[in-house]
């Protein structure tokens, strides 16, 4: 370790402070709009900070990122539009409770929970970062093929009251994520001749179109404002005090799924988000009741988890060189051109600079608890102007963000066709949640199964012979075997009941 | 609608205002260079470095739009198919193996070669637990049973890292369409395979692999370089083995939709000539970890056609039919 006085020395910079406040309000602004992500957020800003120093330049990507997931939450809160997809696995609890006009709650909830993820991912990153990288090194096809279907079977927790309908909406998803180039062999499929379907969907666009444009089409029949009106945003910090000691449980286990998923290369915060968000649903009893209490249970665990996976993204990037996700990505690329080489050479030779970026974890995390709180209130203000006013600036941020994510025409196009699919598919109440999970996993999903195939040369026993990859298999199947036996027996006792006492019904 | 519309031409207003008089002084509006790659990676830092230094010899801004999408074919298509003033360039790297996979049909005449600025040679790495000392064990080991091997492409197969390998062993005379070849989405992917033990060998670029390197986590057996590779000096060179001098990797250049006029395509050479040699560009790339390597439109027109005929001779030998 390295003296703490010569880190506090090196954060007492005004200018680096300076940075990270000013990075951290355009994060939080960023991951407000509907489709701009916090990798947006990064890449945007990689042309300032390229002639910045090391320490603000990587501290301007930590502040910006970790604002602009948690911003995400607060459109889809406030207006069931996931600002970024990390957000979306909660984006209904979080409506829900707004709709009920606990905004704040829900919201407040959720800022603490993403703070406390940071706080605790930093914590763990400052600690013991070298000894999970080696762990997430262990990690090949196998492993990551198991993750994917761990993550699958959280459909089957988010699908909502009718399961088949569920299924359907996960199936669609997954059918979606095959357009495109096959990820193993490169053949196009389901492209059309097409050169723009040739990507595949973006999934920002589909996200977008599902979410924000199917919510402005319904809002056009519905009167927003005269739904909101019973809405009044209390104190947020009341809320923190009551929903901590209430939810510790529920962050400390999504900072903890957080921080390990983001150590992962290859998988990222909308993943962490999901598998907490499950986790939350299926094995806390507040979390799987549908009550107000349990929407706040598992916004708080999947807000935990996203934020914290930032952190863990950290992990293997500054000790291998080796991103964790796309943010880090481009700090990594970044750290290069600076000249501080990512590496275990860099906690060797230059500690006091990767603890400094540790530290920076903690104060950007710590400011996003004041910024976030103001911009909680200042979003609060658009829900009691009237929508034919905010409807069409928000259509533009949709349009923009498309546009922006993939540079073409076609992802605004995009946009509108997923609009009419999920405007279509909610007045059929069919829940969009699980489609977005299959575009996400699916890529992931085939890309390991079929490396994993390729590599045992088509042999299926591949898939249990490796310690780490066997283990979450078997524990994988035995969660699918348990709950489809627990639902088989409920159902069987049900009917028994039902039976006996109908009179009492 | 029309509101959309007219942002989309906000947007737009960089490359769509063509037209008016050819100008004798080349640029007169700000001009754009298309990415095929996503922001962060290798293509899209070089590419950014060198757009810093070129605006200075350019005299106008420089946007860059990243179209990572389909493995670069729509980036790539994109480049093709703009309007051919040269406000609108992009990132050529090499193209030869999409039309193997079937995903698209590139070749040199698409495009107005223009200046390569970077070059990084493939190697072979193993993890560290691996019984091969040498490229030559390994090399006679994949002769003699190569179907037990399973080699790490780093990105797709059939492209920029695999491809100079399999030609090298394809002169071993090794069997290489018996060989395991695994695609994966970038060298991340492939380094972690590797370090876990999903593969046995790796084909990557040095710098992409040096943390690893440093850590003890994977060794490089060799690099396909002609000369010892600056900061990698004690990586032996992969002609030591084989006998004579094996070239092979990336290349990175500048060029436009076929078209171009040639005194417009001379002052895009002349400004990627000067970034090229700034210090600025040097030091920058240095740092980095990136190889620079110019070579004029010329010299570049000759890469690509080699490039196309090594790509077709190893796809071939892989069983790839076209």
């Amino acid at each position: 370790m390295v003296d703490p006085l010569a880190i506090f020395a090196q954060l007492a910079d005004p200018y680096l402070l300076a940075v990270i406040l000013v990075c951290s309000c355009y994060g939080l602004i960023i991951g407000a709009i509907p489709g701009l992500t916090a990798l947006m957020a990064t890449a945007l800003l990689v042309p300032f900070i390229i002639f910045m120093k090391p320490l603000p330049a990587v501290a301007a990507i930590i502040s910006a990122s970790a604002m602009a997931i948690f911003a995400g939450d607060i459109p889809g809160a406030l207006l069931r539009m996931p600002g970024t997809p990390a957000s979306a696995a909660y984006a209904d609890d979080a409506y829900g409770l707004t709709r009920k006009g606990k905004a704040s709650l829900g919201l407040g909830a959720g800022l603490f929970a993403s703070a406390a993820g940071g706080l605790i991912s930093a914590t763990v990153l400052s600690l013991c970062a070298p000894w999970l990288a080696r762990i997430a090194l262990s990690f090949s096809s196998v492993e990551y093929f198991w993750l994917g279907v761990l993550g699958l079977s959280c459909a089957t927790f988010v699908a909502g009251p009718s399961l088949l309908k569920g299924m359907a909406s996960l199936l669609l998803g997954l059918l979606l994520a095959t357009v495109g180039l096959d990820p193993v062999s490169g053949m196009p499929r389901f492209t059309f001749g097409s050169t723009n379907l040739m990507g595949g969907l973006g999934l920002i666009p589909v996200l977008i179109g599902l979410f924000a444009i199917s919510e402005l089409l319904r809002n056009a029949n519905v009167d927003l404002v005269g739904e909101q009106k019973a809405n009044r945003s209390g104190s947020i910090f009341a809320t923190i005090g009551e929903v901590v000691p209430r939810h510790k449980t529920a962050i400390f286990r999504g900072s903890f799924i957080g921080t390990i998923v983001g150590a992962l290369p290859g998988a990222g915060s909308d993943i962490a988000a999901w598998i907490s968000y499950a986790m939350g649903r299926r094995f806390s009893k507040v979390g799987s009741a549908d009550t107000d209490e349990g929407a706040v249970e598992r916004i708080v665990s999947a807000s935990a988890a996203n934020n914290a996976s930032l952190g863990g993204a950290y992990i293997p990037a500054t000790v291998f060189g080796i991103p964790g996700d796309a943010i880090t990505a481009i700090v990594i690329s970044v750290m290069f051109i600076k000249g501080i080489n990512p590496g275990p050479t860099l906690f060797l030779n230059r500690p006091e600079v990767i603890y400094t970026i540790f530290a920076i974890f903690f104060v950007a995390n710590l400011l996003m608890i004041p910024l976030g709180i103001g911009c909680i209130h200042a979003f609060g203000l658009i829900l009691r102007m009237p929508a034919k006013f905010v409807s069409p600036v928000i259509l533009l941020f949709c349009v923009l963000g498309a546009f922006s994510v993939e540079n073409t025409l076609f992802a605004v196009g995009l946009i509108i066709v997923f609009g009419l699919l999920g405007y279509v598919m909610e007045a059929n109440s069919i829940p969009l949640a699980p489609a977005i999970l299959g575009l996400i996993l699916g890529p992931l999903l085939e890309q390991t199964f079929m490396t994993t195939m390729l590599k045992s040369q088509g042999d299926l026993i591949a898939f249990f012979n490796r310690p780490i990859g066997g283990t979450i298999g078997v524990l994988t199947l035995g969660i699918w075997t348990l709950t489809v036996a627990l639902k088989a027996f409920n159902s069987a006792n049900r009917e028994g009941e039902l039976q006996t006492d109908t009179n009492q019904v | 609608m029309r509101l959309m519309k007219s942002v989309v031409a906000v947007l737009l207003a960089g490359s769509a205002s063509a037209g008016g008089s050819l100008a004798a002084e080349f640029p007169q509006r700000p001009v754009t260079i298309i990415v095929p790659a996503a922001a962060g990676g290798g293509g899209d830092t070089t590419t950014r470095l060198l757009a810093r230094s070129l605006e200075g010899q350019l005299g106008q801004p420089i946007t860059i739009i990243n179209q990572g999408q389909g493995g670069g074919v729509v980036g790539l298509t994109s480049i093709k198919n703009a309007t051919p003033d040269g406000y609108t360039v992009g990132l050529l790297f090499p193209y030869a193996g999409y039309r193997f996979t079937g995903q698209a049909d590139f070749s040199a005449s698409d495009f107005t070669p223009i200046a390569n600025f970077n070059g990084d040679s493939s190697s072979i790495v193993v993890a560290s637990g691996s019984p091969f000392k040498s490229l030559k064990e390994a090399l006679d080991a994949l002769k003699a049973s190569p179907s037990e091997y399973k080699i790490h492409c780093s990105g797709g197969c059939g492209s920029v890292w695999d491809v100079p390998v399999a030609a090298m062993m394809l002169d071993y005379g090794i069997a290489v369409d018996k060989i395991s070849w695994i695609p994966g989405q970038g060298a991340a992917t492939g380094l972690t395979e590797l370090a876990s033990g999903g593969v046995d060998f790796q084909t990557v670029s040095l710098p992409e692999a040096s943390s690893l390197m440093k850590a003890g986590v994977v060794r490089p057996l060799a690099v396909l370089s002609p000369k010892k590779v600056p900061g990698f000096e004690d990586v032996s060179l992969a002609g030591d083995t084989v006998g004579h001098p094996v070239d092979g990797g990336t290349w990175r250049a500048i060029g436009g939709p076929a078209g171009i006029p040639e005194d417009t395509a001379a002052t895009w050479e002349a400004a990627i000539r000067a970034a090229v040699e700034s210090d600025e560009f040097q030091q920058a790339m240095a740092t980095a970890n990136f190889g620079v390597k110019w070579m004029s439109a010329e010299e570049l027109a000759a890469l690509m056609h080699t490039h196309e005929e090594e790509t077709q001779r190893v796809m071939t030998a892989l069983g790839y039919q076209k």
